[in-house]
């Protein structure tokens, strides 16, 4: 018989796809989201007795479209009974459930999945909040564990989250089943969705904790979702390789004390070989297509570190030439400031320090934009610009690690001057 | 003679697991490998990785290669063991050690492996 771990994460597996054939029916997320979570109480309940159901999906789809009826009887008056009655004429038993003639395949209900996916991506939403409703919606997380993981009291991210979702569902009333170009559109969307989850998780702004593995985590598993729907779209390998290949450093990049590592210093046997060579795999399955983007631009940039052995292997003209391809695609001033890392190394700090220049006053906000600049100009032993740039980054709210970091640059220029 | 044992489970579900129970799997997997190997009945393991990692490779002229998997099914095929037992019985015996909550497992004789006739 199962046990409890299993249950859950046949529940959260199951989540996503039982959610969005609920939306497509009732088209209520709040509606939705109770029937789902009474459904689960009930196989949470039912389960451990009965055993798996042949099908746990449509299952729990059937259980739940029942307690949303049951919800709307109750709550919703007028509805009226016209209205309800085409939806319960089948009663719930195990013999219907076993027999219920639910289209599983991933085919039928991608749309619907993605549809859930971009509504949670409203271009009136913030990012934040756009990333906190797809870990409640999604990924099912509770209010509590989202407002810790961003930092915020229970009750503003349960109203910020309520916000977002009624937002979200003024978009889905108008949002029909995507075909062609729309659908593609979707995707993009969602798949920047999940790289702003990912990216948060893996470097937190503010705070005094610099990376979230349960968050990375969650992004993970999302892209991991999206590939499942959309297994020929180089992109979203593109994105899950991207994610995977950052991951699987995230153990080095904190020593013990919790501080900062950079790149160049950290111990390279403590990355994740299994994730880097999967992360490898989806980068080369993706580029198989010859459709490039600039998930997968990222993925071969940031594969280059993954299979450098050592800081001093990196093969920065590659790097190089991954930016230029990346700068085509997406002409913004963060890539001119990445890239001049690699023009850095390639070319020469003065030729990089002079790009970055022409990305200053559009980057002046931008806590990495300083460092970078910093740790450039230190190279050259411009130690007063250095200090003013790092004390720039100290404006821009670092995490307690960044902070640590900086704090330790300011001391190393200090001494340098005194002695 | 050598036995395979096919392991097959939902990549999805197990992907859900918390990490203490990942863990209590790989234990097992650790305490079966170092068992056959102590008895020099191990021949070989893989733990595939995900299946959407997988590309189809069929057809001749011309080959066409199309993204995995190869199925769409909810059990997908995740790893495997070659070993060398005495009888059917004892394959079993092996593959009764390996984590079966999340997993199911087909033991399978195998007909020829490494160019010798099993």
């Amino acid at each position: 018989m199962p046990d409890h771990t299993h249950i859950e994460a046949c529940l959260k597996e199951a989540r996503p796809r039982v959610l969005a054939t609920l939306q497509r029916q009732f088209n209520q997320l709040e509606l939705s989201e109770d029937a789902l979570q009474e459904a689960m109480c009930k196989a949470l309940e039912k389960w451990p007795e009965s055993g798996f159901p042949d099908n746990p999906t449509a299952w729990l789809i059937t259980v739940s479209r029942h307690a949303a009826i049951d919800i709307i009887r109750r709550t919703q008056k007028e509805w009226s009974l016209d209205q309800t009655e085409f939806l319960s004429d089948e009663h719930v038993s195990d013999q219907t459930m076993k027999s219920e003639p639910m289209c599983l395949d991933n085919a039928g209900y991608r749309d619907d999945i993605l549809r859930l996916l971009f509504c949670c991506c409203h271009p009136e939403l913030k990012p934040q909040d756009q990333m906190a409703l797809a870990l409640k919606i999604i990924c099912g997380l509770s209010v509590a564990s989202i407002a810790k993981m961003f930092l915020s009291q229970q009750k503003a991210m349960e109203k910020r989250i309520t916000r977002a979702k009624q937002k979200a569902q003024n978009l889905t009333d108008g949002l029909t089943l995507p075909a062609g170009e729309q659908r593609n559109r979707r995707i993009h969307s969602v798949s920047n969705l999940i790289y702003l989850l990912f990216s948060e998780g893996y470097s937190k702004t503010g705070g005094d904790e610099h990376i979230s593995a349960p968050l990375c985590a969650e992004a993970i598993r999302l892209a991991r979702l999206l590939l499942d729907l959309f297994p020929g779209e180089a992109e979203v390998m593109g994105l899950l390789s991207l994610c995977l290949l950052n991951h699987a450093r995230s153990t080095a990049r904190l020593d013990e004390s919790d501080n900062l590592v950079p790149l160049e210093q950290q111990d390279r046997s403590r990355w994740q070989q299994e994730l880097i060579s999967q992360g490898i795999v989806y980068r080369d399955k993706a580029l198989r297509l010859n459709q490039t983007g600039v998930f997968q631009l990222q993925a071969c940039i940031t594969a280059e570190h993954c299979i450098a052995q050592r800081a001093e292997h990196t093969r920065w003209d590659k790097i190089l030439g991954f930016y230029d391809q990346l700068f085509v695609l997406q002409p913004s001033p963060i890539i001119v400031l990445n890239r001049a890392v690699a023009v850095a190394k390639e070319i020469g700090i003065d030729e990089a320090l002079s790009e970055l220049e022409q990305v200053k006053t559009r980057l002046s906000n931008f806590l990495y934009f300083h460092t970078t600049s910093a740790g450039l100009l230190m190279q050259q032993g411009k130690y007063l610009q250095a200090k003013e740039a790092y004390l720039s980054a100290l404006d821009l709210n670092p995490t307690a690690q960044e902070q640590q970091y900086i704090l330790e640059q300011l001391k190393i220029i200090e001494d340098g001057a005194r002695s | 003679m050598v036995f395979a044992i096919l392991i097959y489970g939902d990549e999805a579900i197990t992907d859900c697991l918390p990490d203490v129970e990942y863990q209590e799997t790989l234990g097992k997997h650790q305490a079966l490998q170092q068992k056959l190997e102590a008895e020099n009945r191990f021949v070989a393991s893989a733990k595939l990785m995900p299946s959407s990692s997988a590309v189809v490779v069929k057809g001749e002229e011309p080959v066409m290669i199309t993204d995995g998997p190869f199925a769409e099914s909810k059990e997908q095929f995740v790893g495997f063991y070659l070993v060398d037992c005495d009888d059917l019985n004892s394959a079993i015996e092996a593959a009764k050690q390996l984590p079966l909550k999340h997993h199911m497992m087909e033991v399978r004789p195998v007909e020829w492996s490494g160019g010798k006739i099993a």
